[in-house]
């Protein structure tokens, strides 16, 4: 999975409407609330194998801290 | 632990609800009126109306589990009944234990044989497990009672904890008995308690007794009831998997071969991620129940039963079945559901 298609999954599970960039502040994100957060735990443990633990995505900022966690 | 157990069948199962119930819509300030908000929580956790005790209620988790045995016990001979156990954790008292309590409540014999077993999510699995390793051919019968009132640590009224408005208040009751066939079921339990902390009430025990700055301003006892939600969810999609696929490791089964899959109604969001991270169609894997009564706790097993009483009554079902929660505990049981009477749900 490449930069662009982790940023289009992101709005998929964000359920937005609007693009996700890389800069993006986490909080400054309308629909990112714990539910998200759990769609995203969901995402990374089924398609990327990866356990994203809930202290980890706590001290998240960005949607840059996501990408470099999913090692993209 | 991975065990099996044989010559055991579910032979009647009844749930029972009171019949007062709350609506999601209800909490619109919650969301602070956002109504997309709200819509979102309904469609990714499925928590919809919840059935709870009344505030004024002196309504308790055992009577529930009172009325679900009755209804299971009317044509038996009661005689026959060689042990109760209750899982709870909301027993009625302190002490003595609840299953304790029903013994002259149902009429059973002096003989019969009573404990209590405090666990929650986890806790009917963990509950047939224990009950059926005391039915033996001499001893064919025990009634395993398995319920939450979880309002009675939340609240319902005016000063209950608001969040998370997920859990309903049920009391199931399960006949299991002894059974010439050569029928077999799969155990798979374990916990993890260095996260015990995760989900949790920490007020009320002899650790933290109660004293006075633990009640609320409107008398009632504040049980320092805790959730971390995120943690929960994270536990849940990691280890329920794992247990999933060790019992079928060591039962030498397939998920091809299994028609349900009733996990704990924990909520929508939890079942249906490990379903798929376990690839199982979403069409074998109940999550309506939560949607009609909440998150019943230990009852919330045995409730998917009652609920789909039409399909468990008339065919002979492979089932496994998967509880998970605060301990943090786990427990799976691979059986065959062999048309175990399912009564209709009781309201009281």
């Amino acid at each position: 999975m490449n930069k662009e298609e982790f940023l289009e999954k992101l709005q998929d599970i964000f359920e937005r409407d609007d693009e996700i960039t890389e800069d993006m502040v986490l909080d400054e994100i309308d629909e990112w609330d714990s539910l998200s957060a759990m769609a995203v735990m969901a995402f990374f443990n089924k398609s990327l194998s990866i356990t994203l633990l809930p202290a980890e995505v706590r001290e998240m900022k960005t949607i840059a801290d996501l990408i470099n966690k999913a090692g993209i | 632990m991975n065990s099996t157990v044989r010559n055991i069948r579910i032979k009647s199962v009844a749930t029972c609800v009171p019949e007062y119930k709350l609506n999601i819509l209800d909490n619109t300030e919650l969301y602070k009126d956002n109504r997309k908000k709200l819509d979102k929580v309904i469609s990714t956790t499925g928590f919809y109306i919840r059935h709870v005790i009344p505030a004024n209620s002196s309504l308790t988790v055992s009577d529930l589990c009172y009325y679900a045995a009755e209804k299971i016990l009317e044509n038996e001979d009661k005689s026959s009944i060689s042990a109760i156990i209750m899982v709870t954790q909301t027993p009625d008292l302190i002490a003595p234990a609840t299953s304790c309590l029903m013994q002259s409540r149902l009429g059973l014999n002096e003989s019969v044989l009573t404990f209590d077993v405090n666990q929650g999510c986890a806790g009917f699995v963990y509950g047939l497990l224990i009950a059926s390793r005391m039915i033996d051919s001499s001893n064919r019968k025990v009634l395993l009672l398995t319920g939450n009132a979880s309002s009675k640590i939340f609240g319902t009224g005016e000063n209950a904890v608001k969040e998370p408005p997920i859990f309903g208040d049920g009391g199931s009751a399960v006949l299991l008995e002894y059974n010439e066939d050569d029928s077999q079921i799969f155990f798979n339990v374990g916990v993890d308690s260095s996260n015990y902390q995760a989900l949790y009430h920490k007020n009320g025990g002899f650790r933290n007794q109660p004293t006075k700055n633990m009640f609320k301003e409107d008398g009632s006892f504040d049980y320092g009831s805790y959730m971390d939600g995120l943690g929960v969810f994270n536990f849940s999609i990691t280890k329920v998997p794992e247990s999933i696929r060790e019992i079928l490791s060591y039962a030498h089964e397939d998920t091809a071969n299994i028609d349900y899959f009733i996990f704990h109604q924990a909520n929508k969001a939890i079942i249906t991620n490990i379903a798929k991270i376990l690839d199982i169609p979403i069409e074998k894997v109940p999550y309506e129940t939560l949607s009609k009564y909440g998150n019943l706790s230990v009852a919330s097993i045995p409730s998917v039963l009652t609920d789909m009483g039409n399909i468990f009554n008339n065919k002979i079902n492979k089932v496994l079945m998967s509880g998970f929660g605060i301990g943090l505990s786990w427990a799976s049981a691979y059986l065959v559901l062999d048309k175990p009477v399912c009564y209709p749900m009781i309201y009281v």
